[in-house]
């Protein structure tokens, strides 16, 4: 009965909802090796560019030529665009702009893809379901207008999901508490014997004050007469 | 190579057959006795080295200058006896790391004479010797003083986590407890402090005239002044 359900609205079939892509991309912090894997996991897609570089492999490149030369392009394709990709979103701050940019102009028909880290996780193919799913879920906020997506939404956004939501957070919170209890006791314990070491450890004799007859069992640790231990 | 303040050795010799060591300590240490051929031991202050001038590659100074009395004499002793061009290796730890307190808390003082910060120590070395700073690297520090005491890895792996939850929790007070530093030696010692930098355009100056406020000759911005009673050891001074 959920076959349907899940094939249209948790795992799109790609190439099928959405066909025509725009990937942003900072020119700077993108390895060559990984935009080529956009095709693995989106599959059937066109893809077009916005960069700072002239890349092979994409239907349109427009290169990015200053500060905010991209942006008529942003406005005019504002509804042209499936969805709307975002590499290594963090670090560069001209890829900021655009990705901010991007999500208050652009109306994808779809959905954004964030991917900050190209190289590992995100571009497995093996992982191209899960992440388009990830994606769908998270930033596909143009399928509120669709009803059974959005009583998806209500029913997380309800009861329940403020009940998930506290549990997570009070998890969060004891956690937190426990640590920091735990990172406290140990470290005051720590201090505790260097400060009863400190009292009655002799360090220049390796041995303890009020056992004065040790000395003759380490005569080894006799032959230098270091004034201090080493740090 | 020099190795100062070698104590049972500051590498491991043998691995380095194509060096030749020479190791200078003010004490003895019983693991020297078994030291191979290509390395010596030799007891010595650091501030009167029994090396002539020029004839040493490399020097090496592991957490030695913390024990110094008259560091600036030991490091004039350094730059005597490595050969123009020389590398130093350096390592300092920080006084005011965690690391560095818990060890002089434990060891009343544990032989540090000295106080550094990775400022004062290049300045220091800039002022008495040629030296220049070719690239240093923060490190952690690995308490392996604990060796030292009893239960010292039991003590080990409390702190270790202990930090590690503290590190969890957005704390992480081992970061950059010592220094690692590679100094060359140049042919023109000293230098000019700079401590007057436009705030705007980046424009240094030795000094600026002017009571409350400078302005700065390039870009004209008004720069406030900070007063010389606050950085009272930052007074415009040049040392050549």
């Amino acid at each position: 009965m959920f076959e349907g359900f899940r094939a249209r609205f948790l795992q799109p079939p790609a190439g099928e909802w959405y066909r025509k892509g725009l990937v942003i991309e900072s020119a700077r912090t993108t390895a060559d090796h990984t935009l080529p894997r956009l095709g693995a996991i989106f599959p059937g897609v066109t893809w077009d560019l916005l960069s700072r570089r002239e890349r092979s492999g994409f239907r349109q490149v427009f290169q990015i030529k200053r500060p905010l030369g991209g942006l008529r392009l942003l406005w005019a394709a504002r509804r042209s665009y499936d969805l709307v990709a975002f590499f290594h979103a963090r670090g560069d701050r001209d890829l900021r702009i655009y990705s901010w940019l991007a999500l208050l102009l652009m109306r994808p028909r779809r959905f954004f893809a964030f991917i900050e880290r190209g190289d590992g996780l995100w571009l497995a193919a093996e992982d191209g379901p899960r992440i388009r799913k990830y994606f769908s879920d998270r930033y596909g906020w143009r399928r509120r207008v669709d009803l059974a997506a959005w009583a998806i939404r209500w029913f997380a956004s309800g009861p329940r999901g403020w009940a998930v939501s506290m549990g997570r957070g009070l998890v969060r919170t004891i956690r937190s508490i426990g640590l920091l209890v735990y990172a406290t006791v140990s470290l005051a314990w720590a201090v505790l014997l260097l400060a009863f070491f400190r009292l009655f450890y002799d360090t220049r004799h390796y041995r303890f004050r009020f056992f004065t007859k040790q000395a003759a069992l380490h005569p080894e640790r006799e032959l230098g007469t270091r004034e201090s231990p080493a740090s | 190579m020099l190795d100062l303040g070698c104590g049972p050795g500051t590498l491991d010799y043998p691995t380095y057959r194509h060096l030749r060591f020479f190791g200078v300590d003010q004490y003895p240490d019983a693991a020297s006795a078994h030291w191979p051929a290509n390395a010596w031991l030799t007891l010595a202050d650091a501030e009167r080295l029994p090396f002539a001038d020029q004839v040493f590659d490399l020097g090496l100074a592991g957490f030695v200058f913390e024990h110094f009395a008259t560091p600036g004499a030991a490091l004039r002793e350094l730059s005597r006896v490595l050969k123009p061009g020389a590398l130093l290796h350096l390592s300092i730890p920080r006084s005011n790391s965690l690391h560095d307190r818990l060890y002089r808390f434990t060891f009343k003082g544990g032989g540090h004479l000295q106080r550094y910060s990775l400022e004062s120590f290049v300045e220091m070395v800039y002022a008495e010797t040629a030296f220049k700073l070719e690239g240093y690297a923060p490190s952690q520090g690995g308490f392996t003083w604990l060796r030292d005491v009893p239960s010292g890895e039991y003590l080990y792996g409390l702190l270790f986590r202990s930090f590690r939850a503290w590190a969890q929790l957005g704390w992480h007070p081992l970061e950059a407890s010592d220094y690692r530093m590679l100094f060359r030696l140049g042919d023109r010692g000293g230098y000019q402090r700079v401590d007057h930098v436009c705030a705007h355009c980046g424009t240094a100056f030795l000094d600026a005239p002017g009571q409350g406020t400078w302005q700065c000759h390039g870009c004209g911005f008004v720069n406030i002044k900070v007063p010389s009673s606050v950085t009272r050891h930052l007074s415009p001074e040049t040392h050549v």
